[in-house]
């Protein structure tokens, strides 16, 4: 988001005002902010997403209007129910399957309020059985020595997969930033693909 | 007295006390905020058929039958947040142990919020006792977990991770000789955020400030517990430095100290704001050697016990509040004199 008194710097200070007993708050940058703070303005407490989740999601659909690669996914998550719309409004998804059905936006957000979009820290201990599980399940007939190959080719599959969504990922962010929305739009389309794989 | 918020850890003249919390969904189930009653009930079943495997000498409480004062003055302790208190709902519980070092929230905003706690600075141990608790629990539960997104929370702010890690600060010192402002600065730009734990707005009492980190996505629990450690350690420095300076002025330094000591100890009605600000100057006093009347477990005991539900609970009846100003100047003559 970008000050709102200069327009030009990142906004990474909330200031509140008080006048006539009228609370009026402004996202500033920090010179603006050093600027002010000499002047009538009294600093309040420092950005805290989750008390201004609404505005940030609300502002966010605002400049959506730009990467028009950006296909609207169905409004709704068909598990919960919930609409995008409720969640900008409570800063709260409906169900885990809300991220998938809002990905798209989701990743837009997450991008600005957590800097990345892809979870690096450790996983649940029984997720790899769960995917052992699956494994076992499509060769449900197969000897005991061909299900252990199958897991393991399908263990390193997801691992390329992976990898490969990672730099896609990372691809999609950079053409982005350097606005080169029809090399972002390609790029997208082939993240897609690889996650309906 | 071994509960841990009455105890004196690692930098305990800056620091004052250390949480972790991971916050956990449940496969299966819609996030809280979507859940009906039945769905809330099912969960709350499922964490109590677990308890017992799980250890800790963790005890399953329902809101519901935690009585009003019980249930704030565990507020006041931080146990347990104030929006959680509120929910009058019959699924709501926590999982707490004796010493009160563990607290899982069931049904907050996520259907499990997994805390521990600890005096003082431990935010390397208290990350892997978090772990530890969590790697327990999910042997016994699937968790809502994506490949892409890590744990799955109701807001967004906590996805991937899930993990907070909160630092209380005294920084008496810096907040005096107007370096506050510049701190909060630096610590946004760190990518963490600090608030008063006392009232709102700007307006902190007793000088006591939470740091928290933002992120939880894309950077994994030891990152995270490495850069709070960081700016933990940066603060304590800067607060230690600006203590010094204030020093320097020997007399009018302390004179204002004991001014405050004097008040706490002969006032005969005093407020629970008024108190946290004298406490937050005699707090001061005690850790810089200056006012050698009291010691640190007084302090501790004196910031506990003069908050407004631990006070009823002191006393074990309800009080008005122009009962409890009273009776609060009673207890902290008590306790200095103990
Ligand atoms: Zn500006
Ligand atoms: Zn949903």
């Amino acid at each position: 988001m970008l000050c709102q008194n200069c327009g030009k710097n990142e906004a990474n200070v909330k200031y509140t005002q008080i006048i006539n007993g009228e609370k009026k708050e402004m996202i500033l940058c920090e010179e603006c902010a050093n600027k002010k703070e000499i002047g009538d303005f009294t600093m309040s407490l420092p950005m805290n997403f989750s008390n201004f989740l609404g505005d940030f999601f609300d502002d966010y659909e605002d400049s959506l209007s730009l990467p028009s690669f950006v296909k609207q996914k169905s409004q709704k998550c068909e598990n919960c129910g919930q609409s995008y719309d409720e969640f900008v409004k409570t800063g709260l998804l409906g169900c885990p399957d809300c991220y998938d059905a809002f990905s798209d936006r989701l990743d837009q957000i997450l991008k600005n309020i957590q800097g990345h979009i892809m979870h690096t820290g450790r996983k649940p201990l029984n997720i790899d059985k769960k995917l052992e599980n699956v494994g076992e399940n499509s060769s449900l007939k197969n000897k005991e020595k061909n299900e252990t190959i199958e897991n393991a080719k399908i263990k390193t599959d997801i691992n390329n997969e992976e990898d490969e969504l990672k730099k896609l990922e990372n691809d999609l962010a950079k053409a982005i930033k350097e606005e080169r929305y029809e090399d972002a739009a390609v790029i997208r389309d082939n993240i897609k693909k690889l996650r309906k794989e | 007295m071994s509960n841990w918020y009455l105890q004196n850890g690692k930098d305990s003249d800056v620091v004052i006390s250390t949480r972790v919390r991971l916050a956990r969904n449940l496969e299966g189930f819609p996030f809280e905020n979507e859940c009906n009653n039945e769905d809330k009930n099912n969960i709350l079943n499922k964490v109590e058929e677990i308890v017992p495997s799980l250890g800790y000498g963790l005890n399953l409480l329902k809101l519901k039958n935690i009585d009003p004062i019980s249930k704030m003055s565990l507020v006041e302790e931080h146990i347990i947040s104030p929006e959680f208190a509120k929910k009058d709902d019959k699924s709501t519980g926590i999982l707490l142990n004796k010493e009160e070092n563990i607290c899982i929230m069931i049904n907050e905003e996520d259907h499990l919020r997994i805390q521990t706690f600890s005096e003082g600075s431990a935010i390397e141990s208290l990350t892997n006792f978090a772990i530890e608790l969590d790697e327990k629990i999910e042997k016994k539960l699937s968790y809502a977990f994506s490949k892409k997104y890590g744990f799955l929370t109701a807001c967004p702010t906590n996805v991937g991770t899930g993990m907070r890690i909160s630092v209380m600060v005294h920084l008496p010192a810096l907040s005096e000789t107007g370096n506050l402002n510049k701190l909060f600065r630096i610590i946004n730009n760190f990518g963490m955020s600090i608030r008063g734990v006392y009232g709102e707005g700007s307006q902190s009492m007793g000088d006591m400030y939470q740091i928290s980190n933002n992120q939880t996505l894309g950077i994994n629990e030891q990152e995270i517990a490495k850069n709070m450690q960081a700016i933990t350690d940066k603060v304590i420095e800067q607060e230690r430095i600006a203590r010094k300076y204030l020093g320097k002025n020997k007399l009018r330094f302390e004179d204002k100290l004991y001014r405050s000591f004097g008040i706490l100890k002969n006032a005969r009605l005093l407020s629970s704001t008024e108190c946290i600000n004298l406490l937050s100057d005699v707090k001061l006093g005690t850790d810089m050697g200056i006012i050698r009347e009291l010691d640190d477990a007084k302090v501790k005991k004196l910031f506990l016990y003069t908050k407004p539900a631990n006070l009823q609970k002191y006393y074990g009846n309800e009080m008005t509040e122009s009962e409890r100003d009273s009776k609060r100047t009673e207890l902290i003559r008590q306790i200095i004199s103990n």
